[in-house]
């Protein structure tokens, strides 16, 4: 009899360790889902307070002014885009030859030369890291004939680049959106939504006489001239009750 | 200014500019056995624009672009066999260049609209160039051909 209740309390002390291992177990299996955006809407909390859809990369920790790109092609000849004072947008699109979610965009930059890109008159740039970090022969097979390549590890250090493929959109100068993503379309869809935001940014910080520049030139465009009498209603609105 | 030099051809450009080097291979002067050895010239395309990725060195395909503010410069190497040849024999770098100068007819493709320039000269060193300029607009020659020659006088040749 004392010796089944000794076995009996030792299983039980087994089984106890047993379960709280489990329970530990599928705790840390828990943290680490919700770390990754599992769960509770797809949202993911990171100890910075960042947050970002699944399959995202976080934004850089650190903002940077836009540089002008100045580097190498593939062929080794030197070649230089002009980023600052320009009137037409820049998409920069950091890449490498190595990372597997890049083999997406280099097909897709390959294979198309209208990309419909977020902007005005926006021109893709895509820029890799410096011969001594990237495959000379790879860069060769991959680099579109429609989009510039240049090969620059210094701009991927002005820019404090995290992660690759990192996408930056630069307007009058200005960074005015950027982020990571697993497809071309996602990277649209990002980057048009930040243009739109900072297009309607910027015109509402517009001083008096440009707003009303603004204005006019909309009415203008949709055929209403200064004097129609659409601008002069003669009837008083309706007051809804 | 960002200054940017490749091969001993060394340019200052101004904000909003791009620079574009790239290789031909030519062919050198003959040998004795009648031989020309192949050599690798330099072509740069200087604009203030935009410029394709596919163009032609004397910028078709992108000339078409080109807006009436735009500029291209593009400044090409020939091979050694031209060295000392009667069209290269200006020591004299063709700029700063004048409005005058420029004409819709020096254009490798004329467009409505456009003016162009082509001058042939030899370095100090007396390497062969040839530097042809398209201004979007022959009618704002003035303007474009200041900022044209803004680059052009911190153009420094092998």
């Amino acid at each position: 009899m004392t010796a089944l209740i000794v076995s009996l309390t030792v299983a039980v002390a087994l089984l106890a360790i047993l379960v709280a291992g489990l329970l530990r177990s599928h705790a840390e299996i828990l943290r680490a889902l919700h770390e990754l955006g599992v769960g509770e809407g797809g949202k993911a909390t990171r100890s910075s307070g960042l947050k970002t859809r699944e399959g995202i990369a976080e934004p850089r920790t650190e903002t940077t002014p836009a540089f002008d790109i100045s580097g190498t092609k593939p062929d080794g000849a030197t070649r230089h885009v002009g980023v600052l004072g320009t009137e037409h947008t820049t998409l920069l699109a950091f890449m490498t030859t190595g990372c597997s979610t890049c083999q997406i965009f280099w097909k897709e930059f390959s294979e198309r030369a209208d990309l419909d890109l977020p902007g005005l008159d926006t021109r893709l740039v895509i820029v890799t890291k410096s011969l001594e970090h990237e495959s000379e022969s790879q860069l060769e097979k991959l680099a579109p004939r429609h989009h510039p390549v240049v090969m620059t590890s210094q701009a991927w250090d002005q820019y404090k680049i995290p992660v690759s493929p990192y996408f930056i959109l630069v307007e009058a100068g200005k960074i005015v959106g950027e982020g990571s993503a697993g497809s071309w379309k996602q990277v649209q869809s990002l980057l048009t939504q930040a243009y739109r935001d900072s297009t309607i940014r910027t015109r509402a910080h517009r001083p008096g006489s440009d707003r009303e520049k603004y204005a006019d030139d909309e009415l203008r465009a949709a055929g209403i001239e200064p004097g129609d009498p659409s601008l002069y209603p003669t009837d008083a609105p309706e007051v809804q009750p | 200014m960002t200054q940017i030099s490749d091969r001993g051809i060394t340019v200052d450009l101004p904000a909003g500019w791009e620079a574009d080097f790239y290789r031909r291979n030519a062919a050198a002067a003959p040998l004795a056995e009648g031989h020309a050895p192949e050599v690798t010239t330099t072509i740069a395309h200087f604009a203030n624009w935009p410029l394709p990725n596919e163009r032609g060195d004397f910028g078709g395909g992108a000339v078409e672009l080109m807006r009436l503010d735009d500029i291209l410069i593009v400044l090409f190497e020939y091979g050694e066999a031209e060295r000392g040849t009667a069209l290269f024999s200006s020591t004299t770098v063709p700029w700063p260049l004048r409005p005058a100068d420029f004409d819709a007819n020096r254009l490798q493709r004329p467009l409505p609209g456009q003016a162009g320039l082509q001058q042939f000269f030899s370095s100090a060193s007396g390497r062969p160039f040839c530097l042809f300029v398209v201004l979007g607009s022959g009618r704002d020659a003035e303007t474009l051909v200041a900022q044209a020659n803004e680059v052009l006088d911190t153009l420094s040749l092998p």
